[in-house]
């Protein structure tokens, strides 16, 4: 469904992606993994349109490399954005009304919208939903963003490094998560330092080293690859 | 005690209007970190608006008896569109292409911007003074003690209640205020969520040009000498309230608008009216020494 052929990302004359192919199925679950740097987070923005890029994107074949931000989340892109972009001067429930923002341009009872379904994935913050997102833990917070990603009916959710500062007991939550709306038929591209974790939950992979791909694959061939295992995998991992 | 309480009526007054002017510096400051110094002439146009509005309604019906609040709610509407709608067209000619660019740049465009409306404004409706023609009769009410409450008290206080309580529903209560309230946390975060920020700061804008407009109504039923330079003391004195309640925060902002409407009221009161203009800027040095953040407003905005 989304189709990206020689993307390349730069930020005022700097160029940090380096024309970059890739593609994501429907339904399939798809993981960037690299180094601190290696644009991963560029090329999320970029495809979002926060970034400037050049080369072709197309969601459904369609076009839409040079559309605005809007347009792309119109159309279903949805990016949890690393730090989680969560409003730390709203509500809980603000924060989640932000979430079906792009709906309810054209849907007009969001209000019944997902909200028992979303509440029952995350209890916490049916309890906390009057408090200011501020006062959340991190892990909450994390957990906020991603209720509101949902609600937002994404049909390409893009999560970008969302184990990142997490307790471990929390980076597990997250990864089931993840899970369950893998089960749900989500369609994910996901970008993570935590490789491990990552590959084990992804159909394919791609390897970025410095704003180039060097390596694709199945997520479980990479696993077993020993020069990923070398760079990325903490080595003695086996 | 008499003329205590008089002191105070008319406190609550100046502290209203104050309010409806610095709502949108603090408004247009949430969401573009900019001091919207042309905000004051966009209050002057909408007088101006308001007061050919007037003359005109008067010369068409003639002398035939129209209720003066049914003239009075004429002239608001016109005044909150033209209000709303030059703050709007401002930001879209003036600042939207400055936008991502260094902040002084663009606060020494709305510098420019105001000299530019007061210089047109004195070629379009000419530089002399003009008298607008009170559409609610000043008359007295009641009598608390011996001092009187005018109608135009009354007035003054129950349309300002009106707007302020219709603020806090768009700014609380509805999608576009929160999108709003998103967009002066974190722009980009917000887009990414759907939200247009192009629309959402000129629905800011337009916010604020409308308040500003309900002000211009309000004004010059006690005051009713209207010119082209009318707006810059008093939006500087809207600043200063903006100021002094915490800049950004809007429940602030109406606080310090009015502590600044009593300071003012009871100072030219008790000292002397030489002094009235002295107190608004004396408050801002203090408050900018002591605590430039505000009475209200936060220190720095905690990323996590």
């Amino acid at each position: 469904m989304l189709e990206v052929r020689d993307l390349r990302v730069s930020y005022e004359k700097m160029q940090v992606v380096h024309g970059v192919s890739f593609h994501v199925n429907r339904g399939e679950t798809v993981t960037i993994i690299g180094a601190n740097g290696a644009g991963k987070t560029s090329i999320l923005r970029g495809l979002m349109g926060i970034a400037k890029t050049k080369g072709h994107v197309t969601l459904e074949n369609k076009e839409i490399g040079q559309t605005s931000v809007t347009d792309r989340v119109n159309r279903g892109m949805i990016l949890v954005p690393e730090g989680r972009g969560i409003f730390p001067n709203l509500t809980v429930r603000e924060n989640l009304m932000l979430g079906v923002y792009r709906l309810s341009k054209t849907q007009r009872n969001v209000k019944s919208l997902d909200w028992d379904f979303i509440f029952s994935l995350f209890p916490r913050l049916k309890e906390r939903r009057q408090q200011l997102a501020g006062t959340l833990s991190g892990g909450e917070q994390q957990m906020l963003a991603l209720a509101r990603a949902l609600l937002a009916q994404p049909q390409l959710l893009m999560l970008d490094e969302p184990s990142l500062g997490l307790a471990p007991i929390k980076v597990q939550e997250v990864f089931n998560l993840i899970g369950r709306l893998q089960q749900m038929g989500t369609t994910i591209l996901l970008v993570e330092q935590n490789a491990v974790a990552a590959l084990r939950i992804s159909h394919r992979a791609y390897v970025l080293e410095s704003g180039s791909f060097v390596k694709e694959g199945k997520a479980s061939d990479l696993l077993r690859d020993r020069e990923v295992i070398q760079s990325y995998l903490g080595g003695s991992y086996l | 005690m008499g003329e205590l309480i008089q002191h105070l009526i008319n406190g609550v007054g100046l502290g209203a209007i104050y309010a409806l002017i610095a709502l949108g510096y603090t408004m247009v400051y949430g969401v573009l970190q900019l001091i919207n110094f042309a905000h004051a002439e966009v209050y002057m146009v909408a007088a101006f608006a308001a007061f050919y509005a007037n003359k005109g309604l008067l010369e068409w019906l003639n002398a035939v008896a129209v209720p003066g609040w049914v003239i009075f709610a004429i002239l608001l509407l016109v005044a909150v569109g033209v209000g709303g709608g030059l703050a709007v067209l401002i930001e879209a000619v003036a600042y939207r292409p400055l936008r991502g660019a260094p902040r002084i740049n663009i606060l020494i465009t709305a510098i420019g911007v105001s000299l530019l409306i007061q210089n047109l404004a004195q070629i379009g409706f000419g530089a002399d003074p003009k008298f607008f023609q009170p559409s609610v009769a000043n008359a007295s009410l009641f009598t608390i003690g011996d001092s009187e409450v005018l109608l135009y008290d009354v007035t003054v206080l129950l349309v300002t209640t009106f707007f302020l309580c219709v603020l806090h529903y768009l700014v609380y209560h509805t999608q576009m205020g929160i999108a709003m309230r998103a967009v002066s946390y974190n722009p980009v975060a917000a887009s990414l969520l759907g939200v247009s920020i192009n629309q959402t700061i000129s629905f800011t804008f337009f916010l604020g040009g409308a308040l500003a407009g309900v002000a211009a109504v309000l004004i010059p039923l006690k005051y009713p000498k209207i010119e082209p330079l009318m707006g810059t003391l008093l939006g500087l004195k809207a600043f200063v309230a903006a100021v002094l309640g915490g800049i950004g925060h809007i429940g602030g902002t109406v606080l310090g608008a009015f502590m600044l409407g009593m300071a003012e009221q009871m100072v030219a009161a008790y000292l002397s009216s030489m002094y009235r203009d002295a107190i608004a800027f004396s408050l801002l040095i203090v408050v900018l020494l002591l605590k430039p953040e505000g009475l209200f407003g936060k220190k720095g905005i905690e990323k996590v």
